[in-house]
């Protein structure tokens, strides 16, 4: 029985009646090429991704210290006490607030500001310069050049560092100061308790880049004390500033008093419901 | 580095077209009759791109069917009963009977689990020993054994069955 079985097996298999098909070499090559081709495109596809995650998630990080590309500074802050926040798929959020102080003129800002220097940025750093766990930027200064009161020994710029999501955060437009970067900065110290040493941009207005021939301001201020310095060469710059020093100090141009937001929300606030 | 795929190519497509019908009888067998051809290509294109490892090996043949039987076992896991078609004529001359009781087998062969019926054509058909079919199959002989011998005992139950049947006739 089980060598009929195997027999009958064997012929069975042997009867086989394959379907007519033509298998044809180059089309088999073809098909192959194909499919690497569709296999390397994948990969390409994968690896993008990947790369694009990483990097989304590298910037997404509380302490990552590269430095984001700001937003463009088309956006202008609008005027009075409200911000808007704007998020950017790239991993930063940019605020739009408007800021504490508006100059009419150069000598107003400079009066305004404690400290007024030309600087390179030495080195970035992160802390909680306010001690209440939120994480700021820290940018160490070399000073080359004071135009306006005394620097401290290590002058210490703070920037906002990053929201709970951990995006970077960009105030006004102002970029985050980047290493190496020649600058002058109008300063106010900071107010928050336990900053020592510690200054901070006086508004959106308060910053140059010293970019080989001309001065960049890159903040959102449309302060009319702001337009007429652009595109001036930093000699050009650094000499408007001398002048507006000596103008503020010769008397009749007074600080700025900060704009009180405070008071304008609270109205808003207790304002009728409708 | 052109002259050398030149070669390939040639090499593989000589192979294909002496050894393609062998192929696709076996992957009819394994698969049945319409994936066996799907079964084949896939195999062979998946072989293409080591072409010169394949023919450099000691048994190139060997190595083609196990990625057939590899192919097929995969494919056959999503069908879980093939057709066999088979010639109605008989080898040798042969008569209406014996065509039944392949008809029956075939049924019977379709029917089965897909790696017992490898094991079974693999054994019956390719005529390899038992050895040879574990290394195809990536298991060991002790599973060829019982899994070809549990094919048999199921192919012949099934003819018996059959027999029973025609004889109630």
């Amino acid at each position: 029985m089980s060598h009929d079985l195997e027999s009958l097996l064997r012929s069975t298999l042997g009867a086989v009646d394959e379907k007519p098909h033509q298998l044809s070499g180059a089309d088999l090559r073809r098909r192959a090429r194909r499919q690497h081709a569709l296999a390397r495109m994948g990969l390409t596809i994968t690896a993008a991704a990947v790369i694009a995650a990483t990097t989304v998630t590298i910037l997404n990080r509380p302490d990552h210290t590269n430095i984001a590309t700001p937003p463009s500074t088309s956006d202008r802050p609008s005027v009075g006490p409200s911000s808007s926040n704007t998020a950017d798929p790239g991993g930063f959020v940019n605020i739009q607030a408007s800021d504490s102080y508006q100059f009419d003129t150069l000598p107003e800002m400079v009066a305004t500001s404690a400290l007024v220097v030309e600087a390179e940025v030495l080195s970035q750093s992160r802390g909680d310069v306010e001690g209440g766990g939120s994480i700021d930027r820290l940018a160490t200064m070399h000073v080359i050049e004071v135009f306006k009161g005394t620097p401290p020994q290590s002058l210490t710029v703070v920037e906002p560092g990053w929201d709970a999501s951990g995006r970077q955060i960009v105030m006004g437009g102002l970029p985050p100061l980047s290493s190496n970067a020649r600058v002058l900065l109008f300063l106010i110290p900071s107010s928050r308790p336990g900053a020592r040493d510690v200054y901070l941009r006086v508004s959106s207005a308060g910053e140059f880049i010293l970019n080989g021939e001309e001065s960049i301001t890159t903040g959102q201020s449309i302060d009319p004390a702001v337009q007429p310095l652009k595109k001036l060469s930093p000699a050009a710059l650094r000499n408007a500033v001398r002048a507006a020093r000596a103008e503020a100090d010769a008397g009749g141009v007074k600080p700025r008093k900060p704009l009180d937001f405070v008071t304008e929300d609270h109205a808003t606030a207790s304002g009728s419901p409708d | 580095m052109g002259r050398d795929l030149d070669q390939r190519a040639a090499r593989f497509d000589e192979y294909v077209a002496t050894q393609g019908t062998r192929l696709l009888r076996s992957a009819t067998l394994l698969v049945g009759g319409a994936d066996a051809p799907d079964v084949v290509q896939d195999a062979l294109v998946g072989l293409y791109k080591r072409w010169d490892r394949v023919v450099a090996a000691h048994n190139p043949d060997a190595y083609v069917h196990r990625s057939l039987v590899n192919a097929a076992l995969q494919l056959r896991r999503r069908r879980r009963r093939v057709v066999i078609p088979i010639t109605d004529m008989t080898a040798g001359g042969g008569h209406a009977e014996m065509v039944g009781s392949r008809q029956d087998m075939a049924r019977a062969l379709g029917a089965l689990p897909p790696r017992q019926r490898t094991v079974l054509v693999l054994a019956f058909y390719e005529d390899r020993s038992e050895a040879e079919i574990a290394r195809e199959m990536g298991c060991s002989t002790g599973t060829v054994k019982s899994q070809k011998s549990k094919a048999l005992a199921t192919l012949r139950k099934a003819i018996q069955n059959e027999d029973a049947k025609a004889g109630m006739r």
